[in-house]
């Protein structure tokens, strides 16, 4: 176990122009299986995406759909022993998945970071926050004690903390669950981080403080430039504030969109479930939600067929026998899906392939 | 890499497999008892069983020296399993003897702790205001005071006998008992079938019996093995001491202080007891840490 | 924070209190009369009523507790019967090796339990954390009057690798460096018995602390900062673990002091083991007094020491 610094390259360095556009991200059938006393549990099974600079993409699902198991498989902090991670995770032309944990740990901070979805058990309770700030300026950035508690005061102020110089001293114990998610995202944030991985930032706070903390968040990503990855299982919160959403159900992307063609023709049946379960201000007092009746499918014991079939209310027995691939709209061709029964109006062509091969 | 387990994984599965699936030795309780358990409690059987039937084995009697130049620190042989110490008294003989001494001081005193201990515990938390408070802080300066001190005075002043060996051991376990059975005790109280149970009108009495008796009987079964454990160890110091039940009376730990310091004894003479009194404490702790595990009692979940 | 430290202070104060009375009144559960054992076999009724007044024990008994409480304040523990040497000079000298002994094993016990426990704990069930546990375990299951035989018979009488039990841990001839030699060399062997308990149990706590810590979401977040695997064990991981090694540090000098005097018996070290057991065959009551105050008062003084420590190591101590 070496304590020494990072051993390859990608070298943080504030001080260089980064590039502004194109491809930063590139997942490739990633499967990420883990081994449980009945048998491999397959929590994420061949999903695919590109994220560019800048981006951002959304990923619902509710819970036990391996979003979350998906945003950690991409950063590859899952433990290694237990989880096994197929495919591919290209960062940059480089990849991630199988790469020594000493090239890992160099990305992780200044090039991805993660905010993570409890603000209450993320923070360290025996240091204070300034200092959890501090770390990785002073690991990555190699400042000195002084310039990386300045910096961390700076970072405090930037994510909206009042008086930030005596907050540094304080113990998250002292801190709200807002401020302690604001501290965390100044911890993700310090080393100017080219993805960031928003893993449910806001449900475990108040509804009053989530809408601060999501703009905080589009500001941070507007003021730097950064790609983002907003893992939810609320549609409303990513409708407003993402380019693209994925769909997850039972461990696959069950419908890959932008978000502006996602809700203009919702065509697979799950999301328009989801949709339905989500209150509307349209709708009038009183309206009924839509419960999804039923439970995910084992995935350890997947039955065939489609993943919703056993809850989806149009299933027919095609959809019992045969899994559906994740294909591409005729109409439009950036909008996938994995159904064979879509709803809506235009027929699918089959097949077209991944969002990878598009 | 750090081998952690993996928790905060969303599946499609219940929670308990995913508990399962992060397995790992010490973290979580095993779902039955292994061998090594039913070993322990074998040994203990049987320690037990001679302990109890000691009369009828046909043993030499084990205070009463022979008196024959021969016999003074004879090895081992057939007449004499163990040989015989430097009264040429047969050892096996004192060992069987000795583990009556032992098993009967450490269950007698078990049961005097246990009784006052917990019962005073269970009150105690039940009660909770300023009778909890009082008891609780009254037990803390008992956990504070060097008992070795107290208990060599009293045996000293009192006399060594076994029953007031019993009762100040005994006595000297309570403030631990009372501080776990307390501690469970609050834990059970203060879980939502019993706030449930008081809800809907139920009696004092009937609650502490029905819904918080038998959720800290597990606890109170683990940390009974630990004091009994626990009392032989304090008795077997007391007998190296020379403090403990008087010669010519023989107990695990006076047989391991006599032979220590007697340069001619046979290593056999200590080793006996010792190992004697080792496997029993580790089967006792083994044990009672495996029944602990299995109901996931740990002090300070509590 | 205040409120915290008044109560760690009220509660210091008043087990002090209930202690001193403890003490006080151990000598007067004890049957005789000191009176009667001080002057032994010629004691007549006359002389030992005059003793009494002497002593001031024909006083009511509270009256008694404040005179003597008045004399301890002042470092007066009373006379000491068969020797007729003040007690705090018989005390002294034992006290200052007890203490020397039980900080030398304690910082043994934690310089060994510590590092161990972290690395169990990093692969729990992996090779090391099994062996460890396993050892510790036997260890905690073996009493010290055990360890202590095996010990003295192969480094002093077999192998001659440290002194023998008897030797003077405080020589005076030489110079202060070689006095210190001297003394350590004598005081490691009862120091390394008297720590292996403690190894034991700050082991198992420790380890399993660890264990729960490792897999708190704050761990991982470490992770996620690039932080490497040593410096999130050491840094992020002991200290949110390692409170309920300590509070069991505090409770654990209590049980120490027994195997304190198994060790002191058998390397034959003058300490209050060996000064208790012979105080009480020469009935020598202001002794015994005097050594069960002072071991009281050692007990309840480290527990509160550690409870200031406590909310320096974690900060959400005070604040519960």
């Amino acid at each position: 176990m070496s304590t020494s610094a990072p051993d390859t390259a990608v070298a943080p360095d504030a001080g260089t122009e980064r590039p502004t556009s194109g491809e930063l991200l590139e997942v490739t059938d990633l499967r990420t299986t883990i081994r449980t006393p009945r048998g491999p549990l397959v929590a994420v099974d061949g999903v695919s995406l590109r994220l560019k600079r800048g981006e951002t993409l959304g990923i619902v699902g509710e819970s036990g759909s391996g979003k979350t198991v998906l945003s950690r498989s991409i950063m590859g902090l899952l433990p290694g022993r237990g989880t096994m991670l197929t495919g591919s995770v290209r960062f940059d032309g480089q990849e991630l998945v199988g790469a020594p944990e000493s090239l890992l740990r160099s990305i992780w901070g200044p090039r991805i970071a993660m905010v993570f979805q409890d603000p209450m058990t993320s923070l360290n309770p025996v240091h204070r926050i300034g200092r959890q700030i501090a770390e990785t300026l002073r690991l990555h950035l190699k400042l000195s004690k002084k310039l990386a508690n300045q910096s961390a005061v700076t970072l405090l102020a930037q994510v909206g903390i009042p008086s930030p110089e005596l907050r540094a001293r304080n113990y998250p114990v002292e801190l709200s669950g807002g401020m302690r998610q604001r501290v965390m995202i100044a911890i993700a944030l310090a080393c100017g981080p080219e993805l960031l991985l928003a893993d449910e930032p806001t449900t475990g706070l108040d509804v009053t403080i989530q809408a601060q903390i999501l703009d905080l968040l589009a500001e941070a990503q507007r003021m730097r430039h950064m790609a983002m990855i907003f893992v939810t299982h609320d549609l409303g919160i990513v409708a407003t504030r993402t380019d693209q959403i994925m769909v997850m159900y039972a461990g696959r992307a069950v419908e890959f969109a932008p978000t502006h063609q996602l809700f203009a023709n919702v065509r697979m049946p799950y999301t328009e479930a989801l949709l339905h379960s989500t209150p509307r201000m349209g709708n009038p007092s009183h309206t009924r939600l839509a419960a999804i009746d039923g439970r995910p499918p084992d995935l350890v014991s997947r039955p065939p067929g489609c993943s919703f079939a056993a809850r989806c209310p149009y299933a027919q027995d095609k959809c019992r026998e045969e899994s559906p691939m994740l294909v591409a709209d005729a109409a439009e061709p950036d909008h996938f899906y994995a159904c064979w029964y879509p709803r809506g109006t235009s027929t699918p062509v089959h097949p077209q392939g991944a969002p990878s091969d598009a | 890499m750090l081998d952690i387990p993996v928790t905060t994984v969303e599946q499609g599965v219940s929670d308990a497999e995913v508990a399962a699936a992060n397995a790992q030795p010490g973290t979580t309780p095993p779902k039955r008892f292994g061998f090594f358990f039913w070993c322990c409690l074998g040994w203990l059987a049987l320690i037990a069983l001679v302990a109890i039937f000691a009369g009828m084995l046909h043993l030499d009697p084990p205070n009463a020296p022979y008196y024959t130049p021969i016999a003074v620190n004879a090895p081992p042989s057939f007449a004499h399993w163990l040989g015989t110490d430097d009264s040429s008294r047969d050892v096996l003989s004192r060992l069987v003897y000795g583990a009556r001494v032992s098993l009967v001081i450490g269950l007698l005193g078990t049961a005097i702790g246990i009784g006052i201990g917990g019962s005073l515990g269970m009150f105690s938390a039940y009660v909770r205001g300023k009778i909890d408070a009082g008891l609780s802080f009254v037990m803390y300066i008992f956990l504070a005071f060097p008992a070795i001190i107290a208990v060599l005075c009293i045996l000293e002043f009192w006399g060594h006998t076994e029953s007031h060996i019993v009762v100040i051991l005994g006595l000297f376990s309570v403030p631990f008992i009372y501080r776990v059975t307390r501690a469970a005790t609050l834990a059970c109280a203060t879980k939502e079938y019993v706030t449930a149970a008081r809800s809907q009108g139920a009696t004092a009495r009937r609650v502490l019996a029905k819904d918080i008796f038998p959720n800290v009987i597990p606890a109170l079964i683990a940390y009974t093995v630990f004091t009994f454990g626990g009392i032989i160890t304090t008795e077997g110091a007391l007998g190296f001491l020379g403090q403990s039940v008087q010669i010519p009376i023989s107990s695990w730990g006076n047989m391991i202080g006599e032979a220590s310091g007697d340069l001619n004894a046979t290593l056999v003479f200590i080793l006996a007891p010792a190992s004697a009194l080792f496997l029993t404490l580790v089967a006792l702790n083994y044990a009672g840490e495996q029944i602990r595990l299995r109901f996931d009692t740990s002090e300070q979940k509590l | 924070m205040t409120r915290y430290l008044s109560q760690r202070f009220a509660a210091l104060f008043a087990i002090l209190v209930l202690i001193s009375v403890g003490c006080f009144y151990l000598v007067h559960l004890l049957p005789g009369n000191p009176a009667a054992s001080i002057l032994g076999v010629t004691a007549t009724p006359q002389t030992i009523a005059a003793l009494d007044r002497q002593l001031g024990l024909d006083k009511p008994i509270y009256e008694q507790y404040f005179i003597w409480l008045g004399h301890i304040l002042h470092g007066n523990l009373g006379i000491a019967t068969p020797s007729r040497v003040p007690v705090t000079t018989i005390i002294g000298q034992s006290y200052k090796l007890d203490v020397e002994l039980i900080v030398i094993s304690q910082f043994i016990a934690f310089l060994i339990a510590i590092p161990l426990s972290v690395y169990a704990a990093r692969r729990p069930g992996g090779f090391l954390d099994q062996a460890t546990t396993s050892t510790s375990f036997a260890l905690f299951c073996l009493p010290s009057f055990i360890i202590v035989l095996w010990v003295v018979n192969l480094f002093t009488i077999h192998w001659h690798t440290f002194p023998g039990p008897g030797t003077n841990p405080f020589p005076t001839g030489g110079s202060w460096l070689s006095n210190i030699g001297t003394n350590l060399y004598v005081m490691i062997l009862p120091s390394l018995v008297l720590a292996i308990g403690s190894i034991a149990i700050y082991f198992r706590l420790l380890r399993s602390e660890m264990v729960f810590t490792l897999q708190e979401e704050f761990i991982t977040v470490a992770r996620s900062k690039g932080l490497t695997t040593n410096r999130i064990l050491w840094r992020h991981a002991v200290r949110p673990s390692s409170i309920t090694m300590l509070t069991s540090a505090g409770n654990n000098i209590a049980l120490l002091i027994t195997g304190l005097f198994i060790v002191e018996v058998k390397f034959a070290l003058p300490g209050l083991g060996s000064e208790l057991i012979g105080a009480i065959y020469a009935n020598d009551y202001l002794t015994i007094q005097g050594i069960a105050l002072v071991a009281a008062i050692t007990v309840v003084v480290v527990n509160f020491a550690i409870d200031m420590i406590l909310p320096l190591v974690d900060p959400r101590i005070a604040r519960a």
